[in-house]
């Protein structure tokens, strides 16, 4: 339930920085209704971004593996942004659930939709080690793929 | 009228007032101006690589040297690359346009990679090949072609850049595209493809299947002139269209002709021999057999190159290799042997090339004796490669068996030791 609100409250925080981008505010009432819209349409974007289902395992001794269902693909920052947030609330900077004593090294999310792979995430500790687990790469998956020039 | 008015002035103002109306810093080099809102510390490796690939160029093509001016390179790294956030997406990463001399890159991988030196390398091709054959530039096919032979160039040892001008992607893309087709529909695609325009070129889904017999019509056609690189390009250029056209009969024939063969080819020019050799273990499902003995022949004439070992233990762990298991034990067995006896370098090398392919137990014994090795480096790598190798959980990180009390690398040691002897 904790954890349920606090992505509730981490999905709206997403929308106030995405409706208002470089700090610029609609305040006149004239615009209140396109703002209504605008936000819901953004709100349906982030409430897209609720996990299914999420399994977490030990790969290793300290690396973490979690698997997170989603029913559609989210935005690049949010799959960066609900790891960290689920590393902080795991408390796997400091804390080892499999291996309690074990320094986690390195966390892999993995987002899926139950058929493709949408995006990886993964966290690190650097060498040599600093107190916290830092982002190395958010790669987010496309199902046609390729780069081209 | 006045809306035209100021919808002219307003697409006047960028050109007047250049990128710095766009980009935040500036690097002029003696080679190139480079515009970005990356820090020049932040891009330094890139100026760097794109100033070496432009006096390499000025090397290769001493003739149209003088013709070609400094580029204007804007570098714009996508906020999210920033990040470290990367979408696998369709879109582009370079562009070259040739009115204003500019090479627009933008980046969507983990910078300072291989792929950056692949964008710069095929978008300052177009630079050097428009500024000295003008009338090339509505041939897109022409364009495409030399841009994707120049852009698996690569810098060797001395910091010369070496040109295999055999794209071995392409190639297999090109050979498949044929076979799909057969020989008369490839040789209309090519046709078409031949006298296209902007849009018949670069439009539709079909576009990387372009871009791949582009450059194999190139290459064969480079392939069957003689003389310098710049000679055989000025050759090819002035061929006009029908002059290509009657070629492609055996242009198509020249296909038949598979992956392996053209890069054992390679393999006997000493400047193209390794990349030869690494492109040929890229192959699906490769000649193992073929391919040992010539890297076997490699590590006796280079023992202590951890390139060389390498290779040879790439091919000995990867899956998908041609090898009877009679060879491929045997690789394995002399992979173990160089485990032990091979200097720190090797042992590291081959220690990162263990994968969970390998599917075999023969390294195990060996590889729990590296994780109490003197040199903490080798620790590092033996637990690595046996932690892809097998299920059995461990603790891979490097700080660990480098800095960890002895006593308490002991202890995992010896789990290993009791998981081996269950």
């Amino acid at each position: 339930m904790i954890e349920l609100q606090r992505l509730k409250r981490l999905s709206l925080w997403k929308v106030s920085e995405v409706s208002h981008p470089g700090g610029i505010m609609f305040q006149t009432s004239s615009m209140s209704l396109l703002l209504l819209l605008f936000a819901g349409s953004i709100s349906c974007v982030s409430m897209e971004f609720k996990p299914l289902r999420i399994d977490r395992y030990s790969q290793e001794k300290d690396v973490i593996v979690f698997r997170v269902q989603l029913s559609d693909p989210a935005k690049p920052q949010e799959y960066r942004q609900w790891s960290r947030d689920r590393i902080i609330l795991e408390g796997l900077d400091s804390e080892n659930p499999f291996f309690p004593g074990t320094l986690v090294y390195e966390v892999h999310v993995v987002f899926h939709d139950g058929r493709n792979r949408l995006a990886t995430v993964r966290w690190m500790r650097s060498d040599p080690p600093t107190g916290v687990l830092e982002h190395r790469s958010t790669f987010v998956h496309s199902a046609r793929g390729g780069f081209r020039r | 009228m006045n809306c035209i008015r100021l919808l002219l002035l307003l697409m006047l103002v960028p050109l007047v007032s250049g990128c710095g109306l766009f980009f935040r810093n500036t690097i002029e080099t003696s080679s190139a101006r480079f515009w970005s809102n990356s820090s020049p510390e932040e891009i330094r490796s890139q100026v760097e690589i794109a100033n070496s690939i432009i006096e390499e160029y000025r090397v290769l093509f001493p003739e149209v040297s003088p013709e070609v001016l400094r580029p204007e390179i804007l570098y714009q790294e996508e906020p999210l690359s920033r990040q470290s956030i990367f979408t696998e997406d369709t879109r582009q990463e370079g562009y070259y346009l040739p009115a204003l001399d500019l090479v627009h890159l933008k980046p969507r991988r983990p910078r300072g990679g291989e792929d950056d030196r692949t964008v710069f390398l095929h978008e300052l091709a177009h630079h050097f090949l428009i500024s000295g054959y003008p009338d090339t530039a509505s041939r897109y096919w022409l364009n495409e072609g030399f841009a994707c032979s120049l852009e698996i160039s690569f810098f060797d040892e001395s910091g010369a850049l070496v040109t295999p001008l055999f794209n071995p992607r392409l190639y297999q893309e090109a050979r498949q595209l044929r076979r799909e087709l057969g020989e008369s529909g490839f040789i209309d695609t090519v046709q078409t493809l031949v006298s296209a325009n902007w849009i018949g070129f670069h439009r539709g889904a079909e576009k990387m299947n372009r871009y791949a017999v582009s450059w194999a019509l190139f290459w064969f056609l480079l392939d069957s002139a003689s003389g310098s690189l710049e000679e055989r390009l000025a050759a090819i250029v002035s061929l006009d269209d029908s002059a290509i056209l009657s070629q492609l009969p055996k242009f198509s024939r020249s296909l038949t002709v598979g992956i392996e063969t053209r890069l054992r080819e390679l393999v006997s020019k000493p400047e193209l021999r390794r990349w030869a050799l690494k492109e040929w273990l890229s192959v699906p499902w490769p000649d193992g057999r073929q391919l040992r003995s010539i890297l076997e022949k490699e590590v006796q004439a280079h023992p202590a190159d951890p390139t060389a070992w390498k290779m040879l233990a790439r091919l000995a762990n990867r899956p998908q290799r041609r090898l009877s298991s009679r060879d491929r034990i045997a690789l394995h067995t002399r992979i173990r042997d160089e485990l032990q006896i091979g200097t720190t370098a090797v042992k590291i090398a081959i220690c990162e090339q263990i994968s969970e392919g390998a599917r075999t137990r023969r390294y195990n014994t060996v590889l729990i004796d590296l994780l109490e090795d003197n040199d903490g480096e080798i620790r590092a790598a033996a637990a690595k490669a046996i932690a892809r190798l097998s299920r059995k959980p461990t603790i891979t990180s490097p700080d660990f068996w480098k800095n960890a009390p002895a006593e308490k690398r002991q202890a995992e040691v010896l789990e290993w030791r009791e998981w081996l002897t269950d």
